[in-house]
């Protein structure tokens, strides 16, 4: 028999091929692996997660064990088990379910308290069955989170299907049929199928062409009337074309191109950990599930969600390391945390080891009244230190004080005008008349009192008192509503200690308290380190982002039934934001976090270990912005609702006039960087400027003045 | 349609959303390299120990990724992951061989403008890092780009300030400390006005007794206050201009400590009003120390010449301790 010519076809191409090539087919093999479905990661990483949680399973048993070690006795059984299958007459092959169990017994051999226990007792015995099944599963769904459809493929499908042939899969793989036409569901292309072939459950396979020979057996059909369509040439083509069958072969250079770059980061990132954040990017956004090309919010969304979702991690991770009773989440921006928090639970199946996560509706506004103890300077410094020149209405408004009350005591005591701010506090004597007035402090300490009773039972309601030792998560950044709530319940009897968990964190001197801790994971000011502190130059956008759209807490109220609610109000502008833009900045971080969590299994790098490339990739959006990236974020505006009162928008706040004209010329660039610093992200207004360069020269300067060379 | 539409573009991106740009990747690595050398950087490694330190790619790992994202697909399909680190090394090897090259280009002239500015300072060349440890507080912020405040310790009622100057300051200047009591009352009335203690450096610290690159180790004493809690606000003002250095990221003229403890001497209330001015009750240890630190030991050798205290020194008149100059 003369053997056919092989077609070769790209993926673009392969419809056409097929429907050219397989016209005159009765029977159409496809290939499963790089054919049909894709794995995101490498086969073999797929054996490398599984080692490691092999590692993990034992070290939580009481065995230390280095999952390189593991991996390498699973690579001296398989080749065992592949020869005890040529012994037999089979080919070289093996099955996962005789691979696993004796991958386990050969670690507990080497078990000195195993082996002391007389070939294993019963209780080992059952310790090693759920083992075994531990790993069996996990396997699998490193397996069926590693396959994606080809993109595309469901076009050569249909071409397939349209030729009239019948439709099978053929595969030379150790896992069996069931599990391969459970894989190729979770890609939705079972459904094209008549039948399929593995070489796990005939112990033949393709390679030696006994497998295809058996499948055109089984199925009846002439190898003449067959086409095969695979990307190997050793295991698909060259078997089918010693057997006279028509072969496609397919050759993707993209796809070659991404599993080289597969591999090189894999190399890459067991010595440098910013490399395995790299590997989880690719990882991720090999899917098909995100779109790239759709708008400037949406592709904003999708630049962010790295962080937010290693920030997840991080709470994950430092709640399974601590263990507190309960993760309280603090709204806003902890709402998008906690469902993050509570889908990685879910998805990596810890929901017995993961403390549950509970919603807090607080904010500064809401508990800073119940946070003072007197109505002194030294207590209101707090806030005046982070929002100076405050007026008497505006600060009665941030102790959530109702001004008619006090409006006449004020002016008894000097202010006229409600509404001038007062720069120096310590020298405003109105201001410390008010303050020392009796009836002021005696309406204060009620309204306080109510304002802390308010908060203490509705925290008792959320279960805060439940536990000796809680989490709270916030964006950040000074950590005041965790600050505001310990002082309002410190000193009571079932006062928790409270681990405070935050994306971004900057330490002030005075704020650190024994039971309240904070824990910054992309930026904390006490590391010192610069590098962490261009986040801080935009927080905004990690605010506005995860920011929960139900508006801000402003106080409680207490319901008929004695149980407390937080009063909600959200302000115009919020809304309007939340209906524009806003939404697809989110619909983008949504469909990124779909994904991560659809390859989740097959990422098992920890927080630590993300952290470094996802604070450089925050760095490039914040140092060196695209100008559209500049340009969009004019579009956004952020509400604040403590302190002052205003719609922060972005653009350029400042006067040209007098970087120019305000003294000598010579002076112009100091000037300049004097205004600069005083700018909302100084580097978007810089790229907005079209000036070459300018956004590396200001670098340039911050850190060498943050270093101390300038 | 759609759905083919996004998959064909999937696809044609090679799976990789955001391909690095070649520039903000080489300015990024180029402005970590500046801070790297910096003594800022080693304190922090210092700080966090060298296995949590924040890592980022060497210079050929990120340009051989970026080409790894960007040649053509047959080409990277072709050299396969091999292929790339070799390119990855040869990179190496080209950049190291060019930062060689550089080093023995720059050395040279750099030895000769060190020696050229020692000279013209009359001082002999020293170690420009300071091997005095400030104490962890972090409170590490830049005045006026040129001095920075490294640290401060609490002890025996005696605040331990560490700055160190890091960049150039044209005249003489003071550190001013100023301390904002919890309880109002123990002020003496002529500080209600300004609402906390005054406890400035006098006499102010000369130029020539602190050369750029060493710290400064300013004692004050605070044992004559009220016992009490206080917060602190320091910060340095420029004795010539009578202007204070900023704070680098706050823009504020003083730098907040936060609060302390003092246990000092008890309130007597019928002595608080009879207290003298805040200045009077200088801190004795008047002489701040600077550590010059020279092939790894570490030297404390009195700065400026102990001076005896002014004997008028009226605080009315004083601009330091006017709130306009401090953050009252």
């Amino acid at each position: 028999m003369r053997p056919q010519r092989p077609e070769s076809a790209d993926f673009p191409s392969l419809p056409r091929a097929v429907a050219g090539v397989g016209a005159r087919s009765e029977l159409i093999c496809f290939d499963v692996f790089d054919t049909l479905v894709r794995r995101r990661v490498e086969p073999e990483t797929t054996k490398d997660i599984v080692a490691r949680r092999f590692a993990a399973e034992l070290a939580r048993r009481g065995t230390d064990a280095d999952w390189t070690l593991l991996r390498h006795k699973r690579a001296q059984l398989e080749t065992e088990l592949g020869r005890r299958a040529e012994s037999r007459g089979d080919d070289h092959e093996f099955r996962l379910d005789e691979l696993i169990p004796l991958w386990v017994r050969s670690i507990r051999s080497t078990d000195t308290e195993w082996s002391a226990n007389t070939n294993g007792s019963l209780a080992y015995r059952r310790a090693d069955e759920s083992l075994v099944s531990l790993l069996h599963d996990h396997e699998i769904a490193v397996e069926q989170a590693a396959a994606m459809p080809t993109p595309g493929i469901e076009r050569s499908l249909t071409a397939a299907k349209d030729t009239g042939a019948k439709l099978v899969f053929v595969s030379d793989t150790y896992l069996d049929h069931d599990t391969v036409l459970e894989l190729l569901r979770g890609t939705g292309l079972h459904g094209w199928f008549d039948g399929g072939y593995c070489s796990s459950t005939f112990m033949r396979t393709k390679r030696s062409g006994r497998l295809l020979k058996l499948v055109l057996e089984r199925e009846g059909i002439e190898p003449s009337r067959s086409l095969l369509i695979g990307d190997n040439p050793y295991s698909d083509i060259e078997p089918a074309l010693r057997l006279g069958m028509r072969t496609i072969h397919i050759r993707d250079k993209r796809e070659g191109k991404r599993r080289a770059r597969l591999r090189f980061l894999d190399r890459l990132s067991r010595t440098n950990p910013y490399w395995t954040g790299v590997l989880c990017q690719e990882i991720v956004e090999s899917g098909s599930g995100l779109r790239p090309d759709s708008s400037p919010h949406y592709r904003l969304g999708l630049t962010l969600a790295p962080a937010f979702i290693a920030f997840a991690r991080y709470i994950l991770d430092f709640s399974l390391q601590h263990q507190p009773g309960r993760v309280f989440f603090l709204s806003r921006e902890g709402l998008t945390f906690m469902r993050m928090y509570r889908a990685l639970v879910r998805r990596l199946g810890l929901a017995d080891r993961a403390p549950p996560a509970a919603y807090l509706a607080v904010s500064r506004a809401a508990t800073f009244l119940a946070s003072i103890d007197r109505l002194d300077l030294a207590q209101l410094d707090r806030m005046w230190f982070q929002y100076p020149h405050q007026s008497l209405s505006r600060l009665l408004r941030n102790l959530s004080l109702p001004i008619d009350e006090f409006a006449e005591i004020a002016r008894r005591c000097g202010f006229e005008d409600f509404d001038q701010p007062i720069e120096d506090p310590a020298g405003h004597r109105p201001l410390r008349r008010f303050l020392a007035n009796g009836s002021v402090r005696t309406a204060f300490l009620r309204h306080r009192d109510a304002a802390r009773s308010l908060l203490r039972d509705y925290l008792a309601h959320r279960g805060f008192f439940d536990h000796s030792l809680v989490g709270m998560v916030d964006i950040g950044w000074k950590g005041s509503i965790q600050n505001n709530i310990y002082r309002a319940v410190r000193g009571l009897r079932d006062c928790p200690a409270i681990e405070g968990i935050y994306f971004g964190f900057t330490h002030v001197p005075g704020d650190d308290f024994p039971d309240s801790r904070k824990h910054g994971y992309i930026a904390d000011t006490r590391r010192g380190n610069w590098v962490e502190e261009p986040i801080f130059k935009n927080g905004p956008v990690f605010e506005m982002f995860t920011t929960a759209p139900h508006g801000g807490v402003i106080g409680y109220r207490r319901l008929a039934n004695g149980f407390v609610k937080p009063n909600i109000r959200i302000e115009d502008a919020e809304r309007a934001n939340f209906a524009s833009h806003f939404a697809e900045v989110f619909r983008g971080v949504d469909d990124y976090f779909r994904q991560y969590l659809r390859c989740a299994p097959l990422l098992d790098a920890s927080a630590d270990d993300l952290r470094h490339h996802v604070l450089d990739r925050l760095r490039r959006y914040i140092l060196y912005p695209t100008r559209e990236e500049a340009r969009q974020f004019l579009e956004y505006s952020h509400v604040e609702n403590f302190g002052v009162y205003k719609v922060a928008t972005y653009e350029f706040q400042g006067s040209l006039r007098r970087i120019l004209f305000g003294g000598s010329p010579h002076l112009i660039p100091a000037r300049l960087m004097e205004e600069m610093r005083t700018q909302f992200w100084p580097e978007a207004v810089l790229k907005r400027s079209r000036i070459p360069l300018a956004n590396f020269l200001y670098d340039v300067t911050e850190t060498s003045r943050a270093a101390g060379k300038g | 349609m759609r759905e083919q539409r996004c998959e064909a573009r999937v696809s044609e991106r090679d799976g990789s959303l955001f391909r690095e740009r070649l520039l903000p990747l080489l300015y990024r690595r180029f402005t970590f390299i500046l801070y790297r050398s910096s003594p800022r950087y080693r304190d922090y490694v210092h700080r966090v120990g060298p296995g949590r330190v924040v890592s980022v790619p060497r210079y050929p790992d990120a340009i051989t990724y970026y080409l790894a994202q960007r040649l053509p697909s047959p080409i990277v399909a072709r050299i396969g992951e091999d292929g790339l680190l070799i390119l990855s090394e040869r990179l190496h090897r080209v950049c190291s061989v060019l930062g060689a090259a550089a080093r023995v280009v720059a050395k040279p002239m750099l030895l000769l403008l060190r020696g050229l500015v020692g000279h013209l300072r009359r001082r002999s060349a020293v170690c420009q890092h300071s091997v005095l440890r400030a104490p962890v507080n972090n409170v590490r912020t830049l005045l006026g780009g040129a001095i920075r405040v490294e640290g401060f310790a609490v002890q025996n009622d005696v605040l331990e300030l560490y700055l160190r100057r890091v960049g150039r300051v044209r005249n003489h200047c003071q550190i001013f400390v100023h301390l904002r009591p919890e309880k109002r009352s123990v002020l003496p009335w002529d500080r209600v006005r300004y609402g906390f203690f005054c406890k400035d450096h006098d006499p102010p610290i000369t130029l020539p007794s602190w050369p750029k690159g060493r710290t400064l180790r300013d004692r004050t004493d605070l044992s004559d206050l009220p016992s009490g809690l206080y917060r602190v606000s320091i910060g340095v003002i420029d004795v010539v201009t009578l202007q204070c250095m900023e704070d680098y990221t706050t823009c504020r003229p003083s730098v907040d400590l936060g609060w302390i403890g003092i246990r000092g001497r008890p309130v007597q209330p019928e002595s608080i009003h009879a207290m003298l001015p805040a200045s009077r009750a200088r801190h004795d240890a008047g002489t701040p120390e600077i550590v010059i630190a020279s092939s790894g030991s570490s030297l404390v050798v009195p700065g400026a010449a102990p001076r005896p205290l002014p004997e008028h020194d009226d605080l009315f008149s004083d601009p330091r301790c006017d709130p306009n100059h401090a953050d009252a």
